[in-house]
Parts: C-alpha cells; structure tokens; sequence
C-alpha cells in the first residue's frame, strides 16, 4: 500500500499528516519541487517580508517530524509525468515511483506580467519563499517600489514595505483594490487605511510599460502618469497548477475535477487545495478556492476518503489578512450578494454582513473577531437572520444566533 | 530550554523541551499533538488553537489581549477561565514546568 503526494504546501502535508493519524499504514511519499522543508505561504508578503519572523518559524512541521511520521520527504524534486495505466510517477531525476493511491497538491502558479519591460531587474513576484528572500535581499538599495495589482497580495506586499520605510505607490486597474471579492465599503476602508499609512495608491490605473534600461527606473499607468520605481512588486493573480493532470488526462474545469471526496476521473486520483475544481453542495456549484482553510479541510477529505470513510466537504470557507493594525476576517463567499448590511463597533472596527434572497450567505469583519467567529461557525446553519439586528450595536450577536439555530 | 508538559485528551501526557521565543501552539505542533491544528500559522485569526492552562501557572502568564479575548469569547464550546490560545502564549524560562490540557479540537 503506497500514497504519493504532489506537492508540499499546506494542503499535501497536510494530507499526509491526516493520512497518518488516520491509521494509514502505508508508505507515503510526500514530493516538494522547493528545496527549502515545507512551509506556511501566508507570513510571505506579511511578516516574513518584514523580517519579522525567522525562517524556522515559517516551516510547517520541524524536520523530524517528518521521520517521526514516517513521511518519505522529497525535496527539489519534480514529477514530469504520471502513467495511470501503471500506476506510476516519473521524475525530473530519472526516477519511477509506483503508488496505489496518488494525491495531487501541485498548487497554484503566478501569473506574470506581460508588457514592455516586464523582464527587466527589478521586477518581482510573491509566490514562493524564494521570492520574498529575493525581494528582501533587493529592498535595502531601493526607494521607490511600486506594487502592481490590488489583491490581497498587492495590498498585503504595499502595507508591508511600507512599514519597512519605502516610498509605495499601489497601480489598481479597477477603481476600487478587491474589487471582485468585496463590497465597497470594505474597498474603501481600506484604501483609506493605505492612504493614511502613506501609500499612494491610484486607482484605474492599469500598469502599461515598465521602463528602464537594465534596471526598472519607472512605471507608466494607464491614467498617463509615470511613477518612479527602484523596484516593482506584480500580485496579479494565480492559474491553477494543472499541467500534470492534463497531461495525463484527467479531466480539467479551471482546476483538476473532483467530486465531494477530492477524488478525480480516475479513481485512484484525489487533488487537493489551489489547483481543485470541486462542486461545493452549500453553494450548489463547481469552484476553486485559493486559501489556507480550503487547502487543509480538502486535504483531510481526500485522506479520510483514501482510508475508507467516505465524508463530503462542505466546509465553510474563510479567509483572513493583515494589513498594518487592520485585521480582516472573512466567513463564507459573498459573490452574488443583493443585499447587505454593516455593523459598526467603533471607528476601525466595522462587519459587512451579505444577503443573497434574504439568505445571509458572508461577513467580512475588519476589527471585529467576534462577530467573525460567531457567523463562521452558524453560517450555513442560521435560518433567516434579521437584518437591523445585526446592524445593532446593543443586539449580542452570540445571543442572536445560538437562538436562531437552537443550541 | 523551558519543559512543558501537556495532557493530551485521552490523558496520556507528553513532555518536550521547547525553546525559548517560541509560541506554546508551535511547540504543540511540532511535537505532533494534532488537536492543535492552529490554521492561521498564529496570527491570532483563526481560534483553533485552544488550550487549558494548568491553574497553578494561568496567573504567571501575560493576560490575553482584545483579539485573543474576542476570539475565546466567540468561538469555545468549552470554554473556561483558563481557557487560552496557545499561538499568543511565548515560552520562557520563567515558563519551565508548564502544564497545558489540549481539548479534543473544535474544529
């Protein structure tokens, strides 16, 4: 009995942790492309970009663990194709391993930019620990950075070297940063939060050419304006990771395709995490999720489903960011809201309840961890919630909920 | 090298030496107790760290601050008043001999 995992980030070590406190008394073989030992990816634009955190504290599981667990670590090492008929994984080194169950957690990779100046030095990207060491090792020579994109990541990387003393500007090519994945009173506490730390930021300015001869001296933006840049930080998005399912086909749907066990078109294929199209029943849809929570939980789905017991996922989704003394916290997938409702606790500390046909469906909290907590654990659960309720400041919403589901 | 002793939830216990700097939940982790799953890696987000503190040790720790208050608060079914989240509590010296009780994980 054997299991190879693809892929070392928080959703394949996971798996095989899980796998081993399941009883799996199999051989398991966990594959890294990194040469550095598995590690967390959120610190990377937050904490451990602002050198705040050591490299140890980064890594998911100390060395030893791994030989406790009797986990097969393989690092710098890449799988370049997988034979289902012999049920084996063929490495960059020559290698052929067999498996009888293989998990894919190959993850997601970062989409590159593409205009004129797009190779030249100084031009970064935040994916993988090597990328914010290399950006690291650059800031010390540099003034002005400019930060291309307004996701997370873009406002995460601004927030953070801001902090270190640098001159940010932060390009958006939509008028508000998050704009897909919230609402604007969010959008907008946050760019204020920006402005007020610094941070020039401009929105609808789409970033057009980076100029320089070797090095980036500067950015043109789609409003006109040149922005000076020693260095130019680009957080514009993922793919999924899918080549290797592609290949050798498995079926494909902006993600590898798996039903509620993580389990793939073929039967001795799960896939995990970043790089998963899965059909989500509480939602009633076909998604792919990018975060932490999602890459655990599936990674439990798909080791709970390999040892025998059979259990959906129907996790709630949640994500979180740091931005300087902001926290934002986020329960549930607010796309295709029609309605929502805000409640105010003080100044900085304000909660975004959203509504689909009267159906609470998401909260993004900034500042406010309890009214997170409290929805991430009834979402799904509550009937018909009262709107001015959770709007009102006096209404506990611990009380409101508890009452409403029952408990 | 502060010793810290913690009671798993079928009782047996587990000593390890952890190092000083390091959070409580990190020492958990990496000593493979599974009950502290600690999703957000510590950044006081996510509330699934959660431990008992020994009483005879709850008063020589730093108190929990607001965040780590509010998540306690909002997201223990058992929660008690030396209920903590192990990510906020730094290991010392001064911390040699600590006891933890993991509960059986929330999550």
């Amino acid at each position: 009995m054997s299991c190879i995992i693809i892929g070392a980030s928080h959703a394949g070590v996971n798996a095989a942790i899980n796998l081993r406190n399941l009883g799996y008394q199999g051989k398991i073989t966990l594959i890294s492309a990194d040469k550095v030992l598995p590690y967390q990816r959120p610190p990377l634009s937050k904490a451990f970009l602002q050198n705040t955190l050591p490299e140890q504290r980064l890594w998911l599981r100390p060395e030893a663990f791994y030989q406790q667990k009797e986990i097969d670590l393989m690092l710098g090492k890449r799988v370049i194709s997988i034979d289902r008929e012999q049920q084996t994984v063929e490495l960059d080194d020559g290698q052929c391993l067999t498996y009888d169950k293989l998990i894919l957690a190959t993850g997601a990779s970062i989409r590159r930019l593409s205009i004129p100046g797009s190779d030249l030095i100084g031009v970064h990207y935040m994916r993988d620990c090597e990328d914010t060491m290399g950006l690291r090792d650059a800031l010390p020579d540099a003034k002005n950075v400019v930060v291309v994109g307004g996701g997370y990541i873009g406002l995460e990387v601004a927030a953070s070297l801001q902090k270190l003393g640098k001159n940010v500007t932060l390009l958006l090519n939509q008028e508000r940063p998050l704009k897909h994945l919230t609402s604007a009173v969010v959008s907008d506490y946050l760019s204020e939060l920006h402005k007020a730390n610094g941070v020039n930021i401009q929105p609808n300015a789409a970033a057009q050419a980076i100029i320089g001869d070797e090095k980036v001296t500067a950015v043109e933006a789609s409003n006109g304006e040149c922005y000076p840049a020693d260095i130019v930080v680009a957080g514009i998005g993922v793919n999924p990771e899918q080549a290797l399912a592609q290949q050798c086909g498995l079926a494909i749907d902006n993600g590898i395709q798996v039903n509620q066990y993580m389990q793939s078109s073929d039967e001795n294929i799960y896939a995990i995490g970043d790089c998963v199209s899965f059909f989500h029943p509480i939602y009633n849809q076909q998604m792919r999720i990018e975060s932490v929570q999602n890459a655990t939980d599936q990674a439990k789905t798909a080791a709970l489903a390999i040892c025998d017991k059979l259990t959906p996922y129907t996790a709630t989704p949640w994500f979180w960011s740091d931005q300087y003394d902001a926290k934002l916290q986020i329960a549930g997938l607010s796309n295709g809201y029609d309605e929502f409702v805000v409640r105010k606790e003080s100044e900085n500390s304000l909660a975004v309840f959203y509504f689909s046909k009267q159906r609470l469906i998401a909260i993004d909290a900034i500042n406010q961890p309890k009214s997170f907590m409290i929805t991430r654990k009834y979402l799904h659960q509550l009937p018909a919630v009262d709107k001015n309720k959770l709007a009102d400041n006096d209404q506990d919403l611990n009380t409101l909920f508890t009452e409403l589901v029952g408990v | 090298m502060p010793n810290i002793t913690f009671i798993l939830p079928d009782e047996n216990q587990l000593t390890v030496a952890a190092s000083d700097g390091e959070s409580l939940m990190q020492a958990a982790v990496d000593n493979g107790i599974e009950e502290i799953t600690a999703d957000c890696g510590g950044c006081c987000s996510c509330a699934t760290c959660h431990c008992y503190i020994d009483d005879a040790w709850k008063d020589k720790l730093e108190p929990a601050d607001e965040m780590e208050t509010a998540l306690l608060d909002s997201a223990i079914e058992n929660k008690q008043a030396n209920s903590r989240l192990s990510c906020q509590i730094f290991l010392t010296s001064d911390l040699d001999g600590l006891v933890v009780k993991i509960p059986e994980s929330d999550w």
